[in-house]
């Protein structure tokens, strides 16, 4: 199975890539001096000491520093400035160069500036144009990569040779780092699970291609590797994918797809293989106007389930409240039978459904003490055409209090129902324990007899959020009560949770998430792992 | 009776990028040139370095020093009169980079948004880490950020709950092309997210 999502999750990237043109090997610019600093806040590179920079047009530049512009593609180069293009050469206090138009300003401190193409044939005098000329003052900020030499693919990436992260601890350099800043948001999307540490390392990649390893640390698991491949295809396509602990026998095999088809038709695929077993899904979106509808289809091991689902736009019922309505119809199967309680299972290898859900939401509405109160509601039901439906009822009401600027409180309340129906065999889906029923904890549970197919949920919360001057520094408390049935030392939610998660950026190019929740004896636990994350 | 001299008024110092001197003129970042007065304490070697400058009364620089650990206030390089010019440049038209503004992204999430989720904005700087920075909620649907750009810096940006697979789509359920500001002091943009990626 490995092999065949192997060929797959190389053939599927492949057509993207030819489709794409990212097969082509694209120009790059080579930029090396005694110091390069590389400042990811501005996408800029400053390169000290005998700047050299080769453009893939021909053109050469030195000087004593320079400048890369790397958002808008231009290069200034400051002190003893030499630009040679062939037999033409010219010199100057400094040079820029601007990539979009391919032009080249020359500036003489007794003269003023000239500008000319790439080739230096002719020069005319020009105003100085302070775009141009700016070399930003980042002396005060600290570099997150320091190296002496850099490829830089236009609008894609740039490739630091040795790389060394004087402000990030635990990044230890390396004879060769890649770093993406491809405009496509699409690079964004990502196969991979969670993980409390996750350092990418970019091996290849252009403005529609990426290569990336990823030195890793999963709860669990521990230290892995993993290897992910990214193809864009302007805001219209994407496809990724991923091969987890590559060196360990439980490596997980992941894909993710989307592709826009014209403005109403969206298609996606997902899908992983694993040691533990498969799993594919495919899904089509239309749009309707502001309704859409769905289709997907979606295979578990052995278990396959398809659905046909439409709904609404939100549409106004009164007084600012406004509600839509979701239909659905599918199937489930199982080779052998999906009801495994019944004695005839393999009569029901297929059961068909149909469901309806209604989504109603007020307005935000201003109410005491100078808060701000909204609620939802959501009913579905879902019939099946064994004797058989599922009722769901789940209610929010939020109420917040933006104290300041910096300061935010939220009190939240909701209701869950949902009501497992077997109007004539609801004593064979949920009989009542022949034998006593332990929590997880051990203790024994008469109560859970009760419980014969009808849950409740009720959920009481309260948040602080403090939010610095810096958007990286922040602190979210979190308290909630939670009172279901059925919940009992250890099953279900705990009755009692108190959590934090704050983010600080001790360092300017080095963030820290960490969070922590206490469960107040649950089942026995107290506090949960710590979540740690480090953020670049 | 002779006048007593008036008092010496401290010098104002500014602290600016230099690309080039030579003996008598000083080139800055943006491509202006001022004149260096012949009795001037400089320093020679400045391309590509933040540096002190002190004008004479005749807008000549007669003071010259490396910036870094400058204890005196130094002002920005803005603040340097146009009669010390010998070329000035043009007005910038993306506005002074060396210039820092705040910026406040409000967005208004759907009603169908859970409760309990945090809303995020991901930006093209982290290559669109989907939990890059994190929004305060003003009310039930509404979220801001305060961030801080060089003036007339472009952002491109989109809205997640944490993951790349709770990333906005909009009305056609599609993915949009990223938001994108320039930076301007005051700049409050008024954004919408229509849909959620796993919210149907």
């Amino acid at each position: 199975m490995l092999r065949r999502f192997c060929a797959f999750a190389l053939a599927v990237p492949a057509a993207i890539a030819l489709n794409s043109g990212s097969a082509v090997a694209r120009p790059t610019l080579d930029v090396s001096a005694r110091r390069l600093a590389f400042f990811v806040g501005e996408l800029g590179i400053i390169a000290r000491g005998d700047a050299d920079i080769v453009m893939p047009n021909g053109l050469h530049l030195a000087g004593t520093a320079a400048y890369l512009d790397l958002v808008h593609d231009r290069v200034v180069v400051a002190g003893e400035a030499r630009a040679t293009n062939g037999p033409r050469s010219v010199r100057a206090d400094a040079i820029a160069y601007d990539g979009s138009t391919q032009t080249v300003d020359v500036l003489d401190a007794g003269e003023g500036a000239r500008r000319s193409t790439v080739t230096l044939a002719t020069f005319v005098s020009v105003p100085i144009e302070s775009d141009r000329f700016d070399f930003p003052d980042l002396d005060k900020r600290g570099a997150y990569i320091r190296a002496h030499r850099a490829e830089v693919t236009a609008h894609a990436n740039v490739r630091f040779a040795p790389a060394a992260f004087p402000n990030s601890p635990g990044a230890l350099p390396v004879p060769s780092y890649l770093y993406t800043y491809a405009t496509n948001p699409s690079f964004g999307a990502n196969a991979l699970g969670g993980a409390t540490f996750d350092q990418p390392y970019g091996i290849i990649g252009g403005t529609t291609s990426l290569l990336a390893a990823h030195f890793r640390y999963e709860d669990g698991t521990g230290p892995t590797l993993a290897l992910d491949d990214h193809h864009v295809y302007g805001d219209n396509a994407y496809v990724v994918t991923s091969l987890d602990s590559v060196q360990r026998n439980s490596r997980v095999g992941q894909l993710s797809a989307y592709q826009r088809m014209g403005a109403r038709f969206t298609q996606t695929l997902a899908a992983t293989t694993s040691a533990y077993g498969n799993s594919i899904s495919y899904g089509l979106t239309a749009a309707l106007g502001r309704s859409s509808a769905q289709f997907t289809l979606a295979r578990y091991g052995r278990f396959s389930t398809a659905d046909l689902s439409a709904r609404t736009p939100d549409r106004p019922l009164f007084g600012g409240v406004t509600y839509r309505l979701r239909a659905d119809l599918g199937v489930d199967a199982l080779p052998g039978g999906l009801l495994a309680q019944l004695p005839d299972r393999r009569q029901y290898a297929t059961v068909w459904r149909h469901g309806l859900d209604l989504f109603a939401a007020t307005p935000v509405v201003r109410a005491p003490l100078d808060t701000r109160l909204n609620s939802t509601v959501d009913l579905a039901r879902t019939w099946y055409d064994f004797p058989h439906h599922r009722d769901t009822l789940v209610s929010t009401t939020t109420l917040t209090k933006f104290v300041n600027r910096r300061l935010t409180l939220t009190g939240g309340y909701s209701l869950g129902f949902a009501y497992d129906v077997y109007p004539t065999a609801q004593a064979v889906f949920y009989p009542a324990p022949s034998v006593p029923f332990f929590a997880p904890d051990g203790t024994p549970w008469p109560g859970f007899s009760a419980y014969s197919g009808a849950a409740s949920a009720r959920g009481y919360t309260l948040a602080a959020d403090y939010q610095s001057n810096d958007p990286n520094t922040s602190l979210h408390l979190f308290l909630a009560h939670a009172n279901d049935f059925p919940q009992f030392h250890g099953y279900g939610r705990a009755p009692y949770l108190v959590s934090f998660d704050a983010r600080l950026r001790p360092l300017p190019n080095i963030g820290i998430d960490v969070g922590r929740s206490y469960y107040f004896g649950w089942g026995g636990r107290r506090f949960s792992q710590w979540t740690f994350s480090v953020l670049p | 009776m002779i006048p007593s001299p008036p008092p010496k008024l401290p010098a104002i110092v500014y602290r600016a990028l230099a690309l080039a001197r030579t003996a008598d003129r000083l080139v800055l970042a943006g491509g202006g040139v001022v004149r260096i007065a012949p009795d001037c304490t400089c320093i020679s070697d400045v391309s590509g370095r933040a540096v002190a400058i002190e004008l004479d009364a005749l807008g000549a620089v007669h003071a010259l020093r490396l910036a870094a650990g400058d204890a005196a206030p130094l002002r920005p390089a803005s603040d340097i009169p146009a009669r010390a010019f010998v070329f000035a440049r043009m007005s910038s038209t993306n506005g002074d980079p060396a210039v820092q503004v705040t910026v406040t992204i409000v967005v208004a999430v759907p009603a169908q948004t859970p409760a309990g989720d945090d809303i995020y904005v991901s930006t093209e700087k982290s290559g669109y880490r989907p939990n890059e920075l994190r929004m305060s909620r003003v009310d039930p649907v509404h979220w801001t950020l305060n961030i801080t750009l060089p003036r007339g810096a472009q952002l491109a940006y989109r809205f997640t709950r944490g993951t790349f697979t709770t990333t906005e789509r909009n009305d056609a359920r599609q993915l949009p092309p990223a938001h994108v500001i320039t930076a301007a002091a005051g700049l409050t943009t008024n954004d919408r997210v229509a849909n959620w990626a796993d919210i149907n």
